[in-house]
């Protein structure tokens, strides 16, 4: 026969003050991991989520990013006539200096500036303009000096709401206007300002563009493609779209790897925060135990029941801690991404249905793993003796 | 028998709560211990970077937006008497990697004739002195990448820049520092590169910038003047095609290690979850053994010690649990970053190593946090009635 549910949370009722610590010790472990966990993991959904399968991106040989790459209007002409392409955009990438929103450190970040063409719209099929005017209105009205931002640069920047207005340029004093908001997906475009090409080529100086995208027709054509683009007649650099950004991610991997190890060290010490506690719970009730095996209930049952009680415990500790993390969604965080270049990729932390579940997984684990040598002792009560002692 | 006696013995009653809790406190510790040497390094880096002296003079918007290298005589010439300034440096970015190998450093091209002086903690003097003025393509490296390439002294290497022209270039190593702000960087002559540009320039026929630089670094003799001459270096370049900003290394620093995702924040956030967590452990280990010692404590008010002597008492137990796990889990941090030192590579960081002092103030920090984790406890024996407390059965 198992023991009912209610002794087990009436007796972590009786304990209010442990009971409340330990639940406030596996939240506060639990936040941190969801924290983290979310942290990297919206790192990960930004840079994946960018790359279409079908892209090409074409650098410059030796260059290792967008920014420090040139193309010159010859090698463009050569690309647009690459077999199997379905569209292909030259663009050209250079950085604003913009202030976080809140930062009175007078730091600031370099934030990647794309001037782009209406092909960049075809080639960057995710890109969706959701607030202000429309790509195509955007594309077709040149005259004004207007730009789009992406949903993350708007969240992590100053200045950049509709109708905001800010400075771009070599000198930093040509002004353009927010005209729209767009989305990518949550990729990495959202951490950029996309101005008309020739207006950024002008204000910045720019004689050659940076970097083109060619889409294939097919994920397939990739491969030929990429030989095209490599072989005597382009002699460029090509590499999937996924592979560029994968690269680009480089420099997070210390971050990652410092992370990992936290959590590690922190899912641990709660482990030993829990077991010491249900260690005292088992403690003092060693008579309590010896009773209900006197009068019939089994080992077993005793041992799923001392589990069981450590499971609630992480259960709401897990609960809560998951519960102040998801508020962090709301929170975003720029950090260079990139090998040798310095622009600035804005994530927003991914607090997400499978982060959770992985979190309340973590709650529960240790909640077993830090109740499995005290239950085994309460199950192995020597009823006699436990029944005599005073 | 003092109380010392007694809070010790109190520890070893229950070995195996004293144990689980101090593996519990000594695991967070340990992760602090490692925060703080984090945070000790950037600010040594900052520190010495203020000691230097220098105002590093951008281009207004972008350190990426180049500047004419005339620019450093009109500074010069802001000072004649040289009051203010002892010697002005250009340096130009190369962005330069060994092919074929992961590895990340910054490369720069500097003046010839002012690095020795505005880069002094460089030590290049004697004989590296004079090689670096003799051999056009005399390069200096820090220690860090020397090892990490195996480079030696005297050696001719080659560097392939990730910038446009993206130049092949070979250097003659005329030394291997040790010293200076950045353990990792290289430098070399920037009439060489200077050189290289030109050539592309004409080779292509377009403009590389040959002859325009990232930073003009100002090696200043007064600290308390920096400021001054800060501002009115950008006064003098306002309204001019080429408008500069201007901030001292280490400001400069700062914001560069900001933007490698904001370690310093981070490590604060790391801290005080750490620390949150050690007092949770520890008050519930306190509070647990005071619940099953609440007749004993009655018997002590009894025999007469007051209840503040009482509260002492706990909280002296609190204090040592968290010391001792303070102990286990800080000393082989502090022992494995002080032999053998992280490498990282962020900014002017490059190995993370822990000092005496870092140590000396994480012990701090834990008796401070000792205090609110004995505090519940101490309270209520502050406040227990003996007669009541033993008249309760346990």
């Amino acid at each position: 026969m198992a023991l009912p549910l209610s002794y087990n949370w009436k007796n972590l009722a009786v304990r209010k003050v442990s009971t409340g610590l330990t639940v406030a010790g596996v939240a506060v472990v639990i936040f941190v991991f969801t924290a983290l966990s979310a942290f990297v993991s919206g790192m990960e959904r930004t840079l994946r989520v960018t790359a279409d399968a079908a892209n090409v991106t074409v650098l410059k040989q030796g260059a290792t990013a967008e920014s420090n790459s040139a193309l010159t209007n010859e090698e463009i002409i050569a690309l647009e006539a690459a077999p199997g392409r379905a569209a292909a955009a030259a663009e050209v990438v250079t950085i604003a200096a913009l202030t976080r929103k809140g930062d009175k450190t007078g730091s600031w970040a370099n934030v990647p500036v794309r001037g782009v063409t209406a092909e960049s719209f075809a080639v960057h099929g995710r890109v969706r303009v959701v607030e202000g005017v429309s790509a195509e209105q955007f594309i077709a009205d040149t005259g004004k000096w207007s730009v789009l931002v992406g949903r993350g640069a708007a969240r992590q920047y100053e200045g950049l709401e509709i109708g905001g207005k800010i400075r771009l340029g070599f000198a930093g004093n040509d002004e353009f206007t927010v005209a729209g908001i767009f989305e990518a997906g949550g990729g990495v475009f959202e951490s950029e300002i996309w101005g008309y090409r020739s207006h950024i080529m002008q204000v910045y100086n720019r004689r050659m563009y940076s970097s083109a995208t060619v889409k294939a027709s097919s994920p397939e054509a990739v491969k030929a493609l990429i030989a095209y683009v490599e072989g005597p007649s382009v002699q460029l650099t090509g590499m999937s779209e996924k592979d560029y950004f994968e690269k680009q991610t480089e420099s997070t991997k210390p971050f990652l790897f410092l992370s990992y190890g936290l959590l590690i060290f922190m899912g641990i010490a709660a482990g030993f925060a829990v077991a010491n506690n249900m260690f005292a719970m088992v403690a003092g009730r060693m008579r309590e135990i010896a009773m209900l095996r006197a009068v019939g209930f089994s080992k077993r049952s005793i041992l799923v029941s001392f589990l069981i009680e450590s499971l609630m415990l992480a259960l709401v500790g897990g609960v809560l801690g998951c519960a102040a993390a998801i508020p962090l969604q709301f929170m975003s965080q720029d950090m260079i991404g990139g090998n040798n270049t310095f622009t600035a990729v804005v994530f927003t932390f991914d607090v997400g249905p499978r982060i959770l579940a992985t979190s309340m997984t973590l709650a529960l684990v240790l909640g077993v793993a830090g109740a499995v040598f005290p239950a085994l002792r309460a199950a192995r009560t020597p009823v006699v003796t436990a029944l005599r002692q005073v | 028998m003092n109380s010392f006696t007694l809070v010790r013995k109190n520890l070893l009653r229950n070995k195996l709560r004293t144990v689980l809790t101090l593996a519990a406190v000594a695991l967070p510790m340990a992760m602090f211990a490692g925060a703080s040497a984090v945070r000790q390094t950037m600010d040594d880096a900052f520190a010495r970077a203020a000691r230097e002296l220098r105002l590093g003079v951008i281009q207004k918007v972008s350190l990426i937006n180049l500047l004419p290298q005339s620019m450093r005589r009109e500074i010069e010439a802001m000072d004649p008497a040289r009051t203010l300034i002892t010697a002005v440096c250009a340096v130009r970015w190369f962005g330069g990697q060994v092919p074929d190998v992961q590895y990340a450093f910054p490369s720069l091209a500097a003046d010839a004739d002012t690095f020795p002086i505005v880069y002094s903690d460089y030590g290049l003097e004697g004989r590296s002195l004079a090689d670096w003025h003799k051999y056009k393509n005399a390069a200096i490296v820090g220690i860090t990448t020397a090892q990490r390439l195996g480079w030696n002294e005297d050696q001719e290497v080659e560097l392939k820049s990730t910038v446009p022209p993206y130049l092949s270039l070979r250097f003659r190593l005329v030394k291997v520092t040790s010293t200076g702000m950045n353990p990792a960087v290289f430098y070399f002559r920037r009439d060489y590169l200077d050189d290289a540009l030109e050539e592309a320039e004409k080779k292509q026929g377009r403009s590389y910038g040959s002859g325009r630089v990232n930073i003009h670094w100002i090696k200043c003799r007064d600290a308390s003047r920096m400021t001054e001459l800060g501002e009115k270096v950008d006064r003098r370049f306002a309204n001019t095609p080429d408008e500069t900003k201007t901030q001292d290394e280490s400001t400069f620093f700062a914001s560069f290690i900001k933007a490698m995702g904001d370690i310093p924040t981070t490590v604060q956030y790391i801290s005080a979850a750490v620390g949150i967590a050690v007092v949770m452990v520890v008050a519930n280990t306190m509070s647990l053994g005071f619940r099953e010692r609440t007749r004993e404590t009655a018997v002590l008010r009894a025999l007469g010690f007051p209840g503040s002597w009482v509260s002492r008492l706990v909280i002296l137990e609190s204090l040592m649990l968290v010391m001792i796990g303070a102990t286990i889990g800080m000393i082989p941090t502090y022992l494995v970053l002080r032999y053998l030192p992280l490498a990282i590579s962020v900014g002017p960081l490059t190995r993370i190593t822990m000092s005496p002092d870092a140590l000396g103030v994480g012990f701090v920090i834990a008796a401070v946090i000792a205090v609110p984790a004995g505090a519940v406890p101490a309270y209520q024996a502050l406040r227990l009635r003996a007669a009541d407390a033993l008249r309760k059965v346990a």
